[in-house]
This record gives structure tokens, sequence and C-alpha cells, in this order.
């Protein structure tokens, strides 16, 4: 049963979807196939329509802003790799995919739909994702070979839709090779933990953003947490991620508070 | 794992439509719930790291990640990470949890009895209590497990057979300290 607390929650949720939605590009005309390499190899599912039918003349504008966006969404973090896929149709489709460029560990696949109808997506057959499909939802594929793929979208009925996907370097930071020498023992001394704090300052500072001086001889020390713009939150959670979060969390843990 | 598509809920959510947003929290906030307190000693801490997750989830949208149609595998993830930082996750989410009214829990009398695998887990490095969270204590498979934490399946599989090593260590030691006072109390009644 939901306390008067989740119920507050949830509203404040609600209230915070409904009044900050995320703006996405407007797609108003009828677009065709992307410049950049995407193609269609096959359109014979379901009704049997082919998308190539619905292919208007290719407009770049629209997959440069989802370009765009999805460089904005990654930050200085993380990359977009090798050519985007692009296409808007109302049929069933598949896409060819070319196989990922070199350091690219994601694909990024965002379908964008016109209408609420439902959808299907696939990847080299398999489902990954399948429900209603109204608005625009982003997908993060991690394929398991080094091969070309192909993206299939099925739409039930006629829907209108936009698909665009691209290589990316994911921002995922995994701990440096300090930190995790730190935490194998499961203990934390104090120097360590120290020298750990130093090096998320060092970290964050080489990013553009310097702390203010601190008081080291606290027991438990952290981050200011008072960032306010996405970049400098996109690196605060970077260097967190590499230098930080496992050796304090260890810390707090055997550290009487 | 899951038959449930939520993309479409958070898409919705995205576009400005909140009870999209409402049905997904009501569909997860018990289990978020019950693995918080898996990680946190205190309901009231436990409460709060169930809204950092939902309000993380908001903050960084365009982020989250979805396996097999579900997001319960992130949300699982990010709680782990509130949890493991609760003092900086509340700095960040301060005003608004400062608008939520305590919650209201009643004794649990299974946790003066349990919690030895809890307590064990909790005292793990975060990579370890990620994969033991997702595939030992929630059911995921390691695939599943790589797509939520976005690393490679290989990485789970190591990590997994590497907090499980540590996970029993921990639980022997836990087991061996209960049962030891367990023991003394034991004797002192009789």
């Amino acid at each position: 049963m939901n306390t008067e607390r989740d119920n507050q929650l949830r509203r404040l949720l609600v209230a915070t979807a409904d009044i900050n939605p995320t703006s996405r590009p407007r797609l108003t005309r009828r677009l065709g196939i992307g410049a950049l390499g995407a193609f269609i190899v096959a359109a014979a599912f379901g009704g049997g329509a082919l998308t190539a039918a619905y292919a208007g003349p290719p407009t770049t504008s629209d997959e440069h802003a989802l370009r765009a966006g999805t460089e904005g969404q990654l930050g200085k973090y993380g990359k977009v790799l090798g050519p985007s896929y692009y296409f808007r149709g109302s049929a069933s489709t598949d896409l060819h995919i070319d196989r990922a460029p070199k350091g690219a560990d994601l694909l990024r696949v965002e379908l964008i739909c016109k209408a609420a109808k439902r959808a299907e997506l696939k990847l080299d057959g398999v489902m990954q994702q399948s429900g209603d499909c109204g608005g625009s939802g982003v997908t993060l594929l991690k394929t398991a070979t080094d091969d070309a793929h192909t993206l299939t979208v099925m739409p039930t009925g006629h829907s209108d839709y936009v698909l665009f996907a691209v290589w990316i370097k994911s921002g995922n930071v995994e701990p440096s090779a300090q930190t995790e020498a730190e935490i194998a023992d499961g203990r934390i001394t104090r120097q360590e933990y120290e020298y750990a704090f130093s090096r998320y300052l060092g970290c964050i500072a080489e990013a553009g953003y310097p702390e203010p001086e601190r008081d080291l001889s606290a027991v438990v020390l952290g981050p200011s947490g008072d960032a306010q713009d996405a970049a400098k939150i996109a690196a605060a959670d970077h260097c967190e991620s590499r230098e930080w979060l496992e050796v304090d969390k260890i810390w707090q843990l055997q550290s009487p508070q | 794992m899951s038959d449930i598509y939520e993309e479409a809920d958070w898409a919705a959510a995205q576009a400005g439509d909140g009870e999209s947003f409402g049905r997904i929290f009501d569909r997860h906030r018990g289990r978020v719930f019950f693995h918080a307190k898996r990680l946190m000693t205190d309901d009231a801490d436990a409460d709060d790291v169930v809204a950092i997750v939902f309000l993380e989830a908001w903050r960084r949208r365009h982020d989250v990640r979805f396996v097999n149609g579900s997001m319960l595998p992130w949300l699982l993830v990010t709680a782990t990470h509130a949890a493991a930082n609760l003092a900086r996750s509340t700095r960040r989410h301060r005003a608004l949890l400062k608008r939520l009214p305590p919650g209201e829990h009643t004794p649990d009398h299974a946790d003066a009895f349990g919690g030895i695998a809890e307590t064990a887990l909790a005292g793990m490095p975060l990579a370890d209590r990620q994969v033991i969270t997702l595939c030992v204590l929630e059911g995921f498979s390691e695939r599943e497990a790589a797509q939520a934490l976005a690393v490679a399946p290989g990485t789970v599989k190591s990590r997994l057979s590497r907090a499980k090593r540590r996970l029993a260590d921990r639980f022997l030691l836990e087991s061996l300290a209960n049962s030891s006072a367990k023991g003394v109390q034991h004797e002192y009644r009789t």
C-alpha cells in the first residue's frame, strides 16, 4: 500500500514530466533516406508494403538535427562515430547497418513515431523493443558480433515513423587502474582515500571545473555536488566514476561517521 | 525475463505525458524500495534512495537503459549507486526531497533475525554489489545484467565470479560473528 510520501513523490514525478518535456526536433515534412550510408535491403514484412514507396527526397537537416542532439546528449565523454542511418516511412523496414567503426561500443537507435501505434524493433532478427510507439524513444544496443547488422522496424498498421541510428562510443566509465588497485582488497586507508580525492579534484579541474579549496581533515570528503549545468554534471559524473565513488563507498562503510 | 515494454511509457513521459512516468513509478516502486532496504539500515534512508532513483531517472532520462523492455534493471543499478553515495545524491536533489513528507514504516520483525546476507552485500565494492543484485538477488541473466550496466557480457561474468567469492567470504564472516554473539547470549540465558 502506498504511503502519503509515495503519493506525493508520484505527484512530483508526474508534474516534473508534465512541465519539462524533452525538446525534440520537429519532423513535419515527409523525409527520405539519409545521405550517409543508409539504404534499405528489404521491405517485405507485414502487409508487404515497400517502405521505399513512402520515401521522399532526402532532407538532411532533420538528420543533422538528430545527430547534433545525440552529440549534445553524449557531451564530451561520449562520441558519435561513423555515418548515421536515417529513414522515414510508415511500413516495415529493414535497415542495413555497417559494422561498428573502431572504438564504437553501442548502437544508439532512436525511433520516433508520429502516431500512437505499436511498433517492434529488432536487431539481426532479435526483438529489442515492442510496444506502443507514440512519441520518441532511444534504445542503446550492444552488438555481439563485429559484422554488419540489420535493424528492423515493424509498425502495426500504418504509422509514420523516423528511425535514426548511429554508432557511438558511450560515456560509461570504468574506474581507473589506480582506483581498481585501491579497492581490490576491500579496504581503503586514509592515504588512499585522500589520494583518490585529489585525483578526482585533478580530473574535474582538468575538465575545466576546478573546485574551491577543501578542508581535507574532514572524516568524509566529497565533491561539492552543486553543479547546475549539464556539462559540469557530466564532468563530475565522469570523474567520480573514474576516481572517487568506489573508494568513497568503502571508506564510508569502514569509517564511523 | 519480462514481458513489459516500457520504452513507450518512457518516451511518452519525455514528450510531456507525466502520467506515463507515474505508471513506471507504480510498477517498480516496491522492487526499488525492497532493494534499497537491503542496502540501507534505516527506512528513511531507503525512502530517500527510492525518491533519488526516480529523480535521477528523469535527470538522466536520455541515458536510461531498457533490458528486454523493462526499466527495472537500470533502476536497481541506479539505486545501488544512490545508496553507495547517499550524501551526494541527497545534495543533488535536496530541494525536492525536502518537499516530501516522512515515510510511514512499521517494524519488520524479520529484520531482527535475518540480514546477514544484506550486511555482507552492503560491505562489498560497488561493482560487486551491482552484479550480485542483478544476477543473484533479482534473477537477471548475465546478458541482461550486461545490458543494464552497459558493459560486455564477459565483464559481468568475471565480476560475478569475483563477487560471489567475496560475498561467500563476507557471508561466512558475518555468520560466524552472528552465531558467536548468539552463543554468548544463549549461555547467559541458561
